[in-house]
């Protein structure tokens, strides 16, 4: 259009021109008849005029060539400015609204924006399935708030889905184009993956527009993908976090739950189990109340298994940790494996014999093994099968893909279990932790052994690690930091059953405690000094580090706390020991790897025989060490 | 014939300790919670006392060291179903009390009759 006028303006200006010069001419100068010096000029007055109109004829090109770029750069800027309006609108949804109505927000502006009547953005999630998060225009049957968002296995997307997602740039799609699994269909479409730095984070669909889509939208749409691709990456890292979070808590509550129940539980069954043997023994044996007394037996003892494993989850157990070659627990869990797994299902091991020790409480590793051998072996139920166990040891300069971030730099003892079985899919994998969630028939199992597993492997400062896929069976990866074992180890799992006799102080704020503990462990021959304040017990040790052997301390004290108590210690005499005692959930290896001077950890409430064992226990070590 | 004073606060169980021992032979006083427990325990003479530890009122912690302050010597198996919020720390005084033995409930019959001939010789 602006040409168009321009070149109608020229040429009038030209006409004008050759007219008024004409005039001039004629009646100025007098040089010509008017008509003749119009239509037919002389020499002299067509060059001059032609020259000038040539002038002229330059001039308006120039000026017109810079208005036109003026305009455009208007344009620019207008448009720039509109697409920056359009981010800081996104911005401000995605920080001030609620996921996932946001999402649909977003997507109904870049609809409006672009003049699309049709939308879709989709977020590829964490197990690899296509979570389409927003539809435009929204569906008034699905409130977000009441159904979850669709999700569709990347593997299952129909043409041209995965192209649109695995492609590096935006492109337009003519004709109709449809995802018949949410009934969602445009015609022309402009599909855009959205990238985030290593792998695809989903895409946007943009659709059913009235004029084609042109270069200048794919543009813009790449470029619009490329700012959102950060802010869908945080969310996604924000929503893993949250629900990690909400997984400790539901663990924190199974564990609150545990201590209620379990002691009215063992009441209950306490009652059943006696009353039903007494009632056993004085029936006939043999008779039929005989046979049914028996089995109300053998379902108080299933009752009193369970409330074992519940505790397992909450509490702590009693018995110290020690370190364990993984080769001999593994060996032996595979012999028990080997029982119970029927014929068709063979256990391989493969084990490093290299690989270090870990700082471990022996049973509870043995169940870890035994639990997840068995869900193995049930995994594969039915068909040939092979459960594969590997030890081995992963140094901490090695980089290995699947390690937890917490625990880069440790020497790692790795265990890997792999069944051939029919796998898990992304939802029985996310819940696999869960406490009371199974996949058994009802009565075929509780569900809880896999949250204990959870519970004990953390307890062992480790990780277990679970890639699943149907049909593709399944990898558990238990990584545990290794433990060298040091000469006291060694030297308890030689020792003689003989009880070392020691000079002791033993430092606890409440007194009933201190004479009780000293009274009991003079008894068994040491010598105690008691103390109930820890910066009392501090300056005697001080004025006679020669004179003990040990320091029994409680963790928890007013103004010095056993473990600040055991620093201390330790820098007045290295070689002392200290055993902490506590009632909290302190992780033994947390405390002993922060503090060389903790020797062990006993827990509250504990019986005396713990006690004495780990005084002997530690004087033992001592003397072991003081010989080397 | 020894005899045993029960501290139980949980009736069913009270009544199944009394009802194991005396068919055991031995002569058997129950008491509901510490402070009934210590008024028997005055009354008469024991071999042993059996308590629970965590009980309303008076709980096992204070039972056993006034029971000890009775009598040093005593014989004193304390039983406990766990229970970890609270009663935690008494628990764990009592554990340091120095009883002879101590069970986690539930226990059987015979392990309990072990644990009573065990002290009583």
């Amino acid at each position: 259009m602006r040409t168009r006028s321009t070149l109608i303006v020229s040429a009038a200006a030209a006409v004008l021109f050759w007219v008024l010069d004409a005039l001039i001419d004629a009646f100025v100068f007098g040089e010509a008849e008017f008509l003749e010096s119009l239509v037919q000029p002389n020499g002299y007055e067509l060059y001059m005029r032609i020259s000038i109109l040539a002038a002229l004829l330059l001039a308006s090109v120039l000026a017109f060539s810079h208005s036109r770029r003026m305009a455009q750069a208007q344009d620019n800027i207008l448009a720039g400015q509109r697409a920056l309006e359009v981010r800081n609108r996104i911005a401000e949804i995605f920080l001030t609204g609620r996921l996932p109505q946001a999402y649909g927000t977003v997507l109904s502006l870049l609809c409006t924006e672009s003049g699309c009547r049709r939308g879709l953005l989709g977020i590829v999630g964490p197990r690899g399935e296509l979570e389409i998060v927003a539809v435009h225009p929204p569906s008034r049957r699905r409130d977000p708030d009441f159904f979850p968002p669709p999700c569709l296995p990347l593997a299952g997307l129909p043409h041209p889905w995965p192209d649109i997602l695995l492609a590096r740039a935006p492109r337009v799609i003519p004709g109709l184009t449809g995802l018949p699994a949410i009934d969602w269909s445009a015609d022309g479409i402009l599909a855009a993956p959205i990238r985030g730095s290593q792998d695809n984070l989903g895409l946007l669909v943009l659709g059913d527009r009235d004029r084609d889509f042109e270069e200048i939208d794919l543009e813009q749409v790449g470029a619009l993908t490329t700012f959102l691709a950060p802010i869908l990456q945080s969310l996604a890292q924000a929503a893993e976090r949250e629900q990690q979070a909400i997984q400790a808590q539901k663990m924190e509550a199974l564990g609150a739950l545990a201590g209620g129940i379990s002691h009215d539980f063992n009441n209950i069954l306490q009652a059943i189990m006696g009353f039903a043997a007494m009632a056993r023994e004085a029936v006939e044996p043999g008779s039929t109340p005989a046979q049914d007394l028996d089995r109300v037996l053998r379902a108080a003892q299933r009752g009193r298994d369970l409330v074992k494993r519940i505790e397992m989850v909450s509490f702590p157990a009693e018995e110290s940790f020690r370190t364990l070659p993984l080769q001999d627990a593994i060996t032996e869990a595979v012999g028990l494996l080997e029982h119970t797994a029927p014929a068709n299902i063979s256990i391989l091991t493969d084990l490093d014999p290299d690989c270090g020790p870990i700082l471990a409480h022996p049973p509870q590793i043995q169940q870890v093994l035994l639990n997840l051998g068995t869900n193995a072996i049930h995994a594969m139920e039915g068909d040939n099968g092979e459960l594969t166990i590997t030890l081995n040891r992963v140094s901490g300069d090695e980089s290995v893909p699947w390690l937890p971030e917490d625990l880069a730099g440790h020497d790692l003892a790795v265990v890997r279990m792999t069944d051939t079985g029919g796998g898990m899919d992304g939802d029985t994998l996310q819940r696999a932790f869960d406490p009371f969630y199974t996949t058994k028939s009802v009565g075929k199992g509780t569900g809880l052994g896999l949250s204990v597993v959870h519970s004990i492997i953390k307890n062992h400062g480790g990780r277990i690690l679970v890639e699943s896929n149907p049909g593709k069976g399944t990898v558990i990866r238990i990584c545990f930091p290794v433990c060298d074992p040091g000469p006291a180890d060694r030297a308890l799992e030689d020792g003689n059953g003989e009880d070392l006799k020691g000079r002791l102080m033993f430092v606890d704020d409440e007194e009933d405690i201190t004479l009780f503990a000293k009274a009991f462990l003079e008894a068994r021959g040491h010598l105690v000094a008691a103390f109930t304040d820890p910066e009392t017990a501090l300056e005697e040790f001080a004025s006679r580090p020669g004179e003990y052997d040990l320091v029994i301390s409680d963790l928890v004290m007013p103004r010095l706390t056993g473990d600040r108590l055991a620093a201390r210690i330790r820098e007045i005499r290295k070689d002392v020991p200290v055993i902490l005692i506590s009632g909290y959930a302190e992780n033994e290896y947390d405390l002993r790897s922060a503090n060389p001077a903790v020797a062990g950890l006993i827990r509250k409430p504990f019986t005396s025989q713990i006690l004495a064992r780990a005084v002997a226990r530690a004087l033992r070590d001592t003397t072991f060490s003081g010989e080397v | 014939m020894a005899s045993i004073l029960i501290i139980e606060d949980d009736q069913e169980v009270r009544e199944y300790l009394e009802n194991v021992l005396t068919r055991a032979g031995y002569e058997v006083a129950a008491a509901a919670n510490g402070e009934e427990g210590l008024i028997r325990f005055k009354e008469s003479v024991f071999d042993l006392v059996i308590t629970d530890i965590i009980m309303p009122e008076k709980d096992g912690i204070e039972t056993i060291l006034d029971l000890r302050r009775e009598n040093g010597a005593l014989k004193l198996i304390a039983i406990s179903g766990g229970g970890r919020s609270e009663p935690e720390n008494y628990l764990h005084s009592a554990r340091l009390l120095g009883a002879d033995i101590t069970m986690k409930k539930p226990f059987t019959n015979q392990e309990m009759l072990d644990a009573v001939s065990s002290l009583l010789g």
